[in-house]
């Protein structure tokens, strides 16, 4: 779909009736209460500091949101921190989203910063499709439980993991992946760039001899290649509903992996979507992302 | 009584501050989600529970930001405590607390926002805290739907705390220079006739600019007057809008608010800057 045919416009927020817009969304995207939206007047003080906050219309109706503030990182320098990306239901699936981080790397480039950083569930796929494949995020870091226990639903029951998505949005990773989305390459596949990494077996095999996938054990020796695979589920959706100590099976097993990788040094910098299942691609120190900018 | 200040750093923490806004505040344009709390206090933002032994009484919490001259600073959004602990001084060790939390993180500057007309604020902020203001924002958060703030725009004193200075330093240590006795003949910029039930403004006084010292006065019961007659109340709103966006302007900056029984004066100097 071209920019043209889109009715859907991406526009900064400038006031405090977009801040009003912002936190009816809230409600809307989330079912949330008045008392458990962001309010107006939190949102409006992050605005007036420097927030990348950006909303989507479909004509005059607010249809999606973002927003971040501003933090340090550990060097002190200055980086935004995504709180919060929405969508209304009924405009999920239509890469609104997507069009709301593009913006929002719009927004912190001219504010002359290169950093943004979110925090997303591992066994999201569908996230970390967007997150590491379309926007070409990178993670390397990994929080267990880092809400604690939320009880809002769709996190019932599990620890809240989360990775720590660094989109270094000045990076030839990044600004290849801006370049390209206009040519609509949807499914790039990241075998195109190193197609004998992609067809390997992943470090941590998965059980798939039943209805629903099982966490396998990570191989031994499983980090002596510069690039692995770490399989993840695809539906953990379904995962959740259908049985739930499984979900809870595939988060500790992720974590181990993952936590594993990075303490070896490897980031995660893709995900594939094979015909068996989603994996992470993750890439050992010597792998020099930046300069990989087809990833 | 037993009063503690600790930095919130979980999920449980973070639940107890957003409880706490909604029993002070009792609702509307408040809301502040427990994830977005404990994701600011992970990002260099700073949160902070005063305790009365196990009890969560109040609050206060800053993000990063940077000002015009790209100098890091936190902003800091909120700060209260429950009605019963209002006269205890906790809303001011909270912010001592949060000066101490963001010098130690080697940044210098907090600015946060207050109705100049809530004179109880002020006289916290500027005179007690040290903080002073030469920044005016007009109906900064549009309409708003709680009791406090309904009908009368939402202007705002964006005001800056430099911890590191002199000043504040010697607010620190209760060595608070006597403002208003160096003031306290300063030319007044309005005047406000006694005799009325509710202070109304007087005319303003534009002979008087270029006066090292110079006082604009305020009411001491905005409530009152906004509950009684929201007219008067916009008024007082109307007036003091115009004389401080002269005054920041012309290069004043407010540095106190001195208190006489019926009404208040915000001190403002000339040139004022930070030692």
């Amino acid at each position: 779909m071209t920019a043209s045919a889109d009715p859907i416009a991406i526009r900064p927020a400038v006031d405090a009736a977009d801040c009003a817009r912002i936190e009816q969304l809230i409600m809307q995207i989330w079912q949330r209460g008045p008392q458990e939206t962001v309010s107006k007047t939190l949102l409006t003080a992050l605005l007036h500091n420097h927030s990348a906050m950006l909303l989507a219309y479909d004509g005059d109706r607010p249809i999606g949101f973002c927003f971040s503030f501003l933090s340090l990182t550990a060097e002190r320098r200055l980086k935004h921190h995504s709180q919060m990306t929405g969508v209304l239901p009924a405009y999920q699936g239509r890469g609104v989203g997507e069009r709301l981080k593009w913006a929002q790397r719009d927004v912190v480039q001219r504010q002359g910063i290169d950093l943004i950083t979110w925090t997303f569930d591992p066994l999201e796929t569908r996230n970390a499709w967007l997150n590491l494949h379309k926007l070409g995020a990178i993670a390397a870091v990994y929080y267990r439980d880092f809400y604690g226990a939320l009880d809002d639903g769709l996190n019932a029951g599990l620890p809240t993991d989360r990775l720590e998505a660094q989109w270094w949005i000045n990076s030839a990773r990044v600004t290849a992946r801006a370049a390209q989305r206009e040519t609509a390459v949807e499914n790039r596949h990241w075998s195109e760039v190193a197609p004998q990494a992609a067809d390997a077996p992943p470090i941590n095999p998965p059980d798939r001899s039943g209805e629903l996938p099982r966490p396998g054990a990570v191989a031994a020796g499983a980090f002596d290649r510069p690039i692995v695979l770490v399989a993840a589920p695809a539906a953990i959706a379904q995962i959740k509903r259908a049985e739930p100590p499984l979900a809870l099976a595939w988060r500790l097993h992720l974590r181990e992996a993952l936590e594993q990788a990075f303490a070896r040094g490897y980031r995660a910098v893709d995900l594939l979507l094979r015909p068996d299942g989603p994996c992470y691609v993750l890439a050992g120190e010597e792998v020099a992302v930046g300069r990989l900018g087809d990833w | 009584m037993s009063i503690a200040i600790r930095a919130a750093t979980t999920i449980e923490e973070c639940l107890a501050v957003e409880r706490l806004t909604a029993e002070i505040w009792g609702g509307g344009d408040v809301a502040v989600p427990a994830h977005l709390l404990i994701t600011i206090a992970k990002n260099r933002g700073v949160v902070l529970l005063a305790w009365d032994d196990a009890r969560p009484i109040g609050f206060c919490f800053c993000f990063p930001s940077y000002t015009a001259e790209r100098r890091l600073k936190q902003c800091s959004h909120m700060a209260g405590v429950l009605p019963a602990y209002r006269d205890a001084r906790i809303g001011e060790q909270l912010k001592w607390a949060q000066r101490a939390a963001v010098l130690a993180d080697q940044i210098d500057l907090i600015t946060w926002t207050f109705d100049p007309l809530e004179t109880r604020n002020s006289r916290l902020n500027i005179h007690k805290l040290g903080a002073v203001c030469n920044t005016y924002l007009r109906n900064l958060y549009g309409d708003m739907a709680d009791a406090l703030n309904h009908g009368v725009p939402s202007d705002r004193f964006q005001v800056d705390w430099h911890l590191a200075s002199a000043r504040v330093l010697g607010c620190l240590a209760g060595d608070r220079p006597n403002w208003a006795q160096t003031a306290g003949a300063a030319p007044l910029l309005n005047h406000a006739p006694r005799g009325h039930s509710y202070l109304r403004p007087g005319a303003p006084d534009e002979t008087v600019w270029g006066a090292e010292w110079l006082r604009v006065v305020v009411p001491r019961n905005f409530q009152a007057i906004k509950a009684a007659d929201l007219a008067l109340a916009v008024a007082w709103r109307e007036q003091t809008r115009d004389l401080f966006e002269q005054a920041f302007a012309r290069g004043y900056t407010a540095v106190d608010l001195a208190l006489a029984h019926d009404r208040c004066a915000y001190l403002l100097q000339h040139k004022w800057r930070p030692q």
